[in-house]
């Protein structure tokens, strides 16, 4: 077996770092400005922190109909599509849950202004259902009140659109990783692609965790160690459980899900730790690979995910 | 009128009620039929709906991840 030369740029976006890997490495630049202009426009339409988003302006809209791009469309259906298949687990009307918590601007300026007043507890969130959209004349209506925050499948949705119109452009393999969200396109490297599954997306690999190879789809990690504040005298973390509007309770640490693209991993990802003991069951009957993190250390896998690379006891 | 007159109209009376008999059990005969049929083919209708629901439902790989052995390591994990 001949090993496969792959070329990589890393980048910020989102927040976060940004990975992207091709199979051929004269292509390298262009994929990289193919992803930027994808990047650049998800942003521009669903992030909750800026004002001349569309997001944003859908959020004030105060329960008036908007008529939205076709990109933030699109972006909304998936989210919504999330919510039907987890029985309303990933639900993006969790908006004004989260700024109630504190994060209501960039994480990096949620850890650096220091702990968060904590509003008055807002109970369930209002409920995909509430979401009217109409894609056919791209417009959506949500009650008054009711914000929309994208981040559990925006992000992995672009790990998708973009390993998809770079291999679609390119003719190449590529591998796209927003913030561990990652997925793949084209031709993988003969091996496969390589895949440190940790905790933190930022953690060197001398961190516990597992290596394993993929060849399609993708593979998202969701984890309550990560992302994590301080609002009121409590630590609390971004995975909202949409029947309490309140962070889901920890029982899992780390879950990483593949599946058959990235949002459907995330997807998978962030409901199992809202699911808490239910997710292993869950995830094996909708055969799904996955790796669930218990707070302790001790691991769980479902549905055919390879055995440990590491010893006995290392998460 | 004559006692026979009233016989014949008692035996076409009781000949009348026969046939609405028979056709009434046929009817509902063929009303069972076509309930078992109906039952079926929504049945199936239940099975394919099932199916559908599984095809639309979150997407498995095609291949689930092997060991790790692959080229160009990144990492996976929350932000």
């Amino acid at each position: 077996m001949t090993t496969t030369t792959v070329a990589r740029d890393t980048f910020r976006v989102f927040g976060t770092t940004a990975v992207l890997l091709v199979t051929e490495p004269t292509a390298l630049a262009q994929a990289r400005a193919l992803a930027d202009a994808e990047l650049a426009a998800v942003d521009q339409a669903c992030s909750r922190f800026r004002p001349d988003s569309e997001l944003a302006a859908l959020n004030a809209a105060g329960g008036a109909a908007v008529t939205v791009s076709e990109l933030f469309a699109d972006l909304l259906a998936a989210a919504l599509r999330a919510a039907r298949l987890t029985d309303g687990d990933v639900d993006p009307t969790c908006g004004r849950a989260l700024a109630g918590l504190g994060y209501d601007r960039d994480f990096d300026q949620v850890r650096a202004r220091g702990p968060a007043s904590l509003a008055t507890v807002l109970g369930p969130v209002p409920g995909w259902r509430r979401v009217e959209l109409d894609e056919q004349a791209r417009q959506v209506r949500l009650p008054a009140g009711t914000e929309l925050d994208l981040g559990a499948t925006a992000k992995a949705w672009a790990s998708d659109h973009c390993a998809e119109l770079i291999f679609e452009r390119l003719g190449c393999g590529v591998l796209v990783s927003l913030g561990g969200d990652l997925a793949v396109a084209g031709p993988a490297p003969d091996e496969g692609w390589r895949v440190r599954v940790t905790d933190d997306h930022a953690a060197g690999p001398e961190e516990p965790g597992q290596t394993v190879t993929i060849t399609d789809g993708g593979l998202a990690t969701s984890s309550t160690t990560v992302r994590t504040w301080t609002a009121g005298s409590r630590q609390v973390h971004h995975i909202i459980d949409p029947a309490t509007g309140e962070p889901a309770p920890v029982y899992w640490r780390t879950v990483s899900v593949a599946a058959g693209n990235c949002v459907d991993a995330n997807t998978a990802s962030t409901a199992a730790i809202i699911r808490g003991q239910a997710a292993a069951g869950w995830l094996d009957d909708a055969g799904l690979p996955a790796r669930l993190v218990r707070p302790d250390g001790t691991v769980v896998t479902t549905a055919g995910w390879p055995a440990a690379d590491t010893p006995p006891g290392s998460p | 009128m004559s006692g026979y007159d009233r016989r014949d109209a008692a035996a076409r009376r009781d000949e009348g009620v026969r046939t609405v008999t028979k056709y009434t059990w046929r009817a509902g005969v063929i009303g069972v039929i076509c309930s078992a049929v109906i039952g079926l083919g929504f049945a199936h209708h239940a099975d394919t709906q099932t199916a559908q629901e599984r095809q639309q439902g979150i997407l498995v790989p095609n291949h689930p991840p092997g060991p790790g052995h692959g080229a160009g390591q990144v990492t996976s994990g929350a932000t």
